[in-house]
């Protein structure tokens, strides 16, 4: 059970940061690189807030980030939008090494610490010997909401436009989907899913260092990867099973072996992937394309 | 001329010495089917491509309802009426039927609920109703075609150019396809083009056919006209593809 539970968190927080992943590429084929910076600002936001009420921090960083992605693909991305995926692999890292050297010069390159939500709810519940942390509850609770408002935003008239852009860009083009509109919009909800991660993060962490998104970004990726490069369900089915492989091999490995942990995650999904190379879900991006 | 809905002049297109379209003039009429064939390698798709903005011609020019298109993309080509479908239908997978055709709605009509009641008219004209919350990835190559047509149809084009719609399927399907052809040509202020292989669709669906070899129209006429044309015969008896009686 409380194996469960960890499972549920450590895969809902890949959940978080894949979806933005997949949003982007999913519409415009861009791998984002810069999708850890736009969480390591969403936590450099709350570290700024300090002390205003939680809702309002939480709030700012949610509606900056959601800005910020916006900018970005406006600035840096549209301009190589015909470009071949090389080209705004490149551009993203670019745009990464931009925002962690804006952090650096202006919060130094050492952590700040940071406390997202009051002491009272960072505790532990004891139900029936099990350890619960209101943490791992928030997780989930704010993957679920987000999972289930992005799925009823799916349904709407944006939400329809969006998938088909997802799918066929060319096509939906031509059947006179507008190809700045649906992009943006995929940034901007991009943006609100990168602000939840960074949350979240940085209320385990409690701290916000320029490399703050890093680690947790690499992951989402093999999550993206690994469920099938583009497809939105892939992209969380693969968050809970890099979740599920991550918590397992944490239990399972001899003490001196733990610290090579990621190691034997990698190899999982090496495996996963020597199985089924298109991923579990198969990707529209495996699909031949017009 | 001007009663044409879509017409071309002299599109001439060379690639790399290869002329593979060679002064071409094509029309066709609000409520008209024409039909382009041709063996392979005649020229058909890069003639399409040079109608629909997916190519640009070297000379030569494209109107559409009067008006001079020859320079806008494909896209603005298709916000102002000139619509195509696609070899292999094309539809989205992970949207299901409706939502295919809601997509191809929205921009004219504006609201959703304008798209959604077009979409279910189009949907039960089309006789595929029962299908409507499926996602388009389930459906039979036969039903993807239909469907193809409808969401090409629910763009409100008035021109529309039909890619192949009958290669790969049965006699049934392809039957059925041909039949929908013909109602949404009788039924809507349409005119199409149609570039297909198959003889026994070109010759009962279309009005006029028009057929290309080597880039060149070597022969216009009525479908009768077009099966006793002595070019005709010897472009396809030439060619592997000899499949002009079929």
């Amino acid at each position: 059970m409380q194996y469960l539970i960890d499972v549920l968190s450590q895969g809902s927080l890949y959940a978080l940061c894949a979806l933005g992943i997949a949003l982007t590429f999913g519409v415009m084929r861009l791998i984002n690189f810069a999708h850890g910076e736009f969480m390591m600002v969403g936590g450099y936001v709350l570290v700024v807030a300090g002390d205003i009420p939680v809702w309002a921090a939480l709030l700012s960083s949610v509606i900056i980030v959601g800005f910020l992605a916006v900018a970005t693909e406006r600035i840096a991305f549209r301009p190589v939008r015909n470009a071949d995926p090389e080209t705004m692999l490149v551009t993203s890292f670019a745009v990464s090494f931009l925002l962690q050297s804006l952090a650096v010069l202006l919060f130094g390159s050492l952590g700040r610490s940071v406390r997202v939500f009051p002491p009272s709810i960072t505790g532990v519940m004891h139900i029936g010997g099990l350890n619960i942390r209101w943490l791992d509850i928030i997780t989930v609770a704010v993957t679920v909401t987000l999972l289930v408002s992005l799925m009823a935003f799916m349904k709407t008239r944006h939400g329809v436009e969006l998938r088909a852009a997802a799918e066929n860009f060319t096509v939906a083009r031509l059947l006179g989907v507008k190809a700045n509109q649906v992009i943006g919009t995929a940034f901007a909800i991009s943006g609100v899913f990168a602000a939840a991660t960074s949350i979240v993060l940085a209320a385990q962490r409690g701290l916000v260092e320029p490399t703050f998104g890093t680690t947790t970004m690499l992951f989402a990726f093999i999550a993206v990867i690994v469920g099938g490069m583009g497809s939105l369900p892939g992209a969380v089915l693969g968050a809970y099973a890099l979740g599920l492989i991550s918590v397992t091999s944490q239990a399972l490995l001899p003490l001196g072996l733990r610290q090579f942990r990621d190691a034997f995650i990698f190899l999982v999904v090496v495996l996963i992937l020597l199985l089924r190379p298109e991923g579990i879900l198969r990707g529209h991006a495996a699909r031949v394309r017009i | 001329m001007t009663e044409d809905i879509l017409s071309a002049t002299g599109l001439v297109r060379r690639f790399a010495g290869v002329t593979a379209v060679d002064d071409v003039d094509l029309s066709v009429r609000t409520g008209e089917i024409l039909g382009l064939i041709g063996p392979n390698g005649a020229g058909k798709t890069t003639l399409v491509n040079l109608v629909t903005g997916f190519d640009r011609p070297d000379t030569g020019r494209v109107f559409l309802d009067g008006h001079d298109i020859t320079r806008l993309s494909a896209a603005q080509r298709s916000r102002r009426g000139l619509v195509r479908t696609f070899q292999g239908a094309r539809i989205f997978g992970r949207l299901t039927v409706r939502e295919n055709l809601v997509v191809s709605a929205l921009p004219r009509l504006g609201s959703r609920r304008r798209a959604e009641s077009r979409a279910d008219e189009l949907l039960e004209y089309g006789e595929v109703t029962a299908l409507r919350m499926t996602p388009g990835e389930r459906l039979s190559a036969g039903t993807q075609r239909i469907v193809g047509l409808l969401r090409a149809v629910a763009a409100q084009p008035s021109a529309l150019l039909i890619d192949e719609p009958a290669a790969g399927l049965n006699e049934v399907e392809s039957d059925q396809l041909s039949r929908l052809l013909s109602a949404i040509s009788e039924n809507m202020e349409i005119g199409m083009m149609i570039i297909e292989h198959d003889m026994k669709v070109i010759m009962s669906l279309c009005h006029r056919v028009q057929v290309l070899n080597h880039g060149r129209t070597i022969a216009v006429g009525s479908p009768d006209e077009i099966r006793r044309d002595p070019a005709v015969l010897t472009a396809y008896l030439g060619s592997s593809s000899g499949n002009a009686h079929a």
